[in-house]
């Protein structure tokens, strides 16, 4: 993985090299031949071939010698090229014999070019293939772009009133406030407002939080993940995310909400999940909630057997336990 | 790159700086600019750019090496399939063996991995693999994932542990990392956290005294003596005695579930653990391991299979349904590993033996697409043949969907340098 500002490097000296010249600059004839050259060539060249192998030409390169294949293509660890000079200093097999060992770096650009397919003829897109594993931009990365990230006094504000503060995206603009273990609530939810636009996640299960706090929510206005279970807050919560157009996922699950509150989520067109479990919303509430966002997932009671099993079956798990 | 070997061929100097140089790219430094107090301030770093796509992790360990084919791997009609028949589930296209009826039907969830792979053929050193991505060597103990959880992602709950390990035997632990990063252990879910409470003849008065007392004791040797395992040592201490006074003790009493949810869950002690692992999770535990054993099968594979598979169907399924009630599906990643699936070839016994060449795990939630199978086997279950995934790989998954750092390199106290997933990437197609 250390390859990579490397090999933006090798990108970039091979692109400002083709951008001029011709023929074509590649990453073999900018990089690999003149190592090879260096190194190798003085006993696997026109002048001598040590162990039946040439490294001087594409096609004597690929044809190997005595110890097999000296590359193969996208398999460094089949290719004798790498495995010889990769080998203890005082191997006795160690390749270059003589002169200098390659240092890491040259081992590391060889063993690049062998896994990107050991291409002689084509152009530095390549090699590119090999770059090393970058994790995917997610939606949050790009939302976070348009973000100024947190304060460092907000931040430490935050946390000592018991807040778990995560960044969520690669900038860390956008962060997750957990505020179930908060010594103060009060103040956590007066400081969460200092950095109103960077929290995206905002975590109140379990919490005291009531809906004399509402109004907060909505002021956080790039919300898209809201955790109320298990709180006592009823629909002014819900009145309050109007103010939320990006939120995808609220979890309400056993709370006071009621049918009049989920009016209020009909505006909200990126809500995907909502969890309704323990409260009075009925199947009409939910039903009318549905025509105006179709895609969203409802989730409410878990099947029968996890909130109160049928009375002949409970029956016959107690005779199995006694007979245990 | 070949980092550790590369590192061992070269002298102490020139390692450290080959070791300078990698960590800069690994640890993406010129990369991704940190903002201080969400990655550097804290002691345990990791905080930073995490990007999850889950918070918390079940981690199922099915102990002894989980028969492939007469579970999620079945392949009708081939000769090594033996008694064991297919159910369609609720996913298209997705079979899994008879014995998963309730399982079946929450395949939406759940991502089939049936492409895993080790190098590992006995149990002792195939679950050490599994735990930690690294096999075992004399010179290091590596962490297990729970370790690296709490190292790389920090507390969520101030006064729970990060990580808990429920039932089964010896595991890694923290590794070579300090012993305040290792799961707790819960031998029995169904007694809870022993020793918690304080003796009935000591009254707080009593136990501050005592613990003061200690205090003055230990203050005279750590500042004698700071050195980590003497710190380490304290730590302990204090961890113990913060976890008593925590309101949320009572996350770990599984008795103040209704009795119906335990009969959900399974009268077993690994239905037991999965039921106490959700109220964990409820309360901020990052990480929970639970073990199930008795996969060793080989004689009488096809009844003690069944057994075991019935004893997680009903605990997984539960768990599933449950966790998706509360919402708390999307937010948690639930596994099911093992250390080595069982031969195609039925033993003179009616069993199967070890058979690391091929096996399967599961995926769910936390991010997961659902429904879907990654990798294949040949028709017998003997090889895989596509998207072949090892075990690094496999637990770069599980880092990245939590949004560790895998690429983080962290030092043993030898100075060596070790990662979460050694060098496994993670299968972003199940994402």
């Amino acid at each position: 993985m250390a390859t990579l500002p490397r090999l933006i490097a090798v990108l970039a000296i091979a692109v400002c090299a083709a951008a001029g010249d011709a023929p074509p600059s590649t990453v073999y004839s900018t990089q690999i031949q003149p190592l090879l050259s260096k190194h190798c060539w003085s006993c696997h060249g026109a002048d001598k071939q040590k162990g039946n192998l040439r490294l001087d030409s594409p096609s004597a390169i690929m044809q190997g010698g005595k110890k097999g294949m000296a590359v193969v293509a996208g398999h460094p660890e089949k290719s004798s090229l790498l495995a010889l000079t990769t080998l203890p200093a005082d191997d006795p097999d160690v390749m270059p014999q003589k002169g200098d060992h390659l240092t890491p770096a040259q081992i590391d650009l060889l063993r690049t070019w062998i896994v990107a397919g050991a291409d002689f003829g084509a152009g530095p897109t390549t090699v590119a293939k090999a770059a090393p594993y970058v994790r995917p931009t997610t939606t949050l990365d790009q939302r976070a772009a348009k973000v100024t990230p947190p304060g460092e006094a907000a931040l430490k504000k935050l946390r000592d009133l018991g807040a778990v503060v995560t960044a969520v995206s690669a900038n860390q603009a956008l962060i997750d406030v957990n505020l179930r273990h908060a010594t103060k609530l009060d103040e956590a939810l007066a400081a969460t407002e200092a950095v109103a636009t960077n929290v995206v996640w905002l975590d109140l299960g379990g919490s005291p939080f009531t809906d004399s706090q509402a109004k907060t929510i909505g002021r956080l206005t790039n919300l898209s993940r809201l955790h109320l279970e298990r709180t006592t807050c009823g629909d002014a919560v819900l009145a309050q995310l109007a103010n939320c157009p990006q939120l995808e996922y609220l979890n309400c699950y056993g709370t006071k909400i009621t049918d009049a509150g989920l009016k209020s989520l009909a505006a909200l067109k990126t809500l995907r999940a909502l969890y309704l479990w323990k409260t009075a919303v009925t199947t009409a509430g939910i039903a009318t909630l549905k025509q105006a966002l179709p895609d969203l997932v409802v989730t409410g009671a878990p099947p029968e057997s996890l909130t109160n099993p049928a009375p002949d079956e409970t029956a016959g798990k107690k005779k199995g336990k006694k007979a245990k | 790159m070949n980092l550790r070997r590369l590192a061992n061929r070269l002298d102490g100097c020139s390692r450290r700086d080959l070791l300078t140089t990698a960590a800069q790219g690994l640890l993406g430094v010129s990369l991704l600019p940190l903002v201080p107090s969400l990655a550097g301030a804290d002691p345990t770093p990791g905080t930073g750019g995490r990007r999850p796509t889950a918070k918390n992790c079940i981690y199922l360990y099915m102990s002894g090496g989980m028969s492939h084919l007469d579970t999620f791997d079945p392949k009708p009609g081939a000769e090594s399939q033996g008694p064991t028949k297919v159910i369609p589930t609720a996913a298209d296209g997705v079979q899994v063996s008879e014995h998963f009826p309730l399982v079946a039907t929450h395949m939406r969830h759940v991502a089939v991995v049936r492409s895993l792979n080790s190098t590992q053929g006995a149990h002792e050193p195939g679950q050490y693999f599994m735990r930690t991505s690294y096999t075992q060597r004399g010179t290091i103990r590596h962490p297990s994932m729970g370790a690296w959880v709490s190292h790389l992602s920090g507390r969520a709950n101030p006064t729970l542990p990060t990580a808990v390990s429920i039932g089964g035997g010896r595991k890694p632990g923290a590794g070579f990392m300090e012993s305040r990063f290792s799961p707790l252990p819960i031998g029995n879910p169904e007694a809870g956290l022993q020793d918690s409470r304080r003796p009935a003849g000591v009254d707080g008065a009593l136990y501050q005294r005592r613990l003061d007392l200690l205090g003055r004791f230990n203050d005279g040797f750590q500042a004698a003596f700071d050195h980590k395992p003497v710190r380490a040592y304290n730590d302990l201490y204090d961890e113990a005695v913060q976890l008593m006074a925590s309101k949320d003790l009572a996350a770990f009493d599984i008795k103040q579930e209704p009795e119906h949810l335990h009969d959900a869950y399974g009268d077993t002690p690994f239905g037991h653990g999965c039921l106490l692992a959700r109220r964990l999770i409820e309360h901020d535990v990052r990480f929970v391991e639970v073990e199930l054993g008795g996969w060793d099968t080989h004689d009488d594979n096809f009844d003690r299979v069944e057994a075991q598979a019935n004893i997680l169907d009903r605990s997984l399924s539960a768990l599933l349904a449950d966790l998706t009630s509360r919402g708390m599906l999307e937010e948690t990643l639930v596994v099911v590993a093992t250390e080595f699936g069982r031969t195609p070839k039925i033993n003179g016994n009616t069993g199967r033996d070890h058979y690391p060449k091929a096996f399967s795990c599961l995926l769910a939630g936390g991010g997961i697409k659902g429904g879907q199978v990654h990798g294949a086997t040949d028709p017998t279950g003997g090889s895989v043949v596509a998207s072949k995934v090892e075990i690094p790989d496999f637990n770069a998954t599980i880092g990245y969907a939590l949004g560790l750092p895998i690429e983080r390199v962290v030092m043993s106290p030898s100075g060596r340098p070790f990662t979460l997933a050694d060098k496994g990437r993670p299968l972003t197609a199940l994402f």
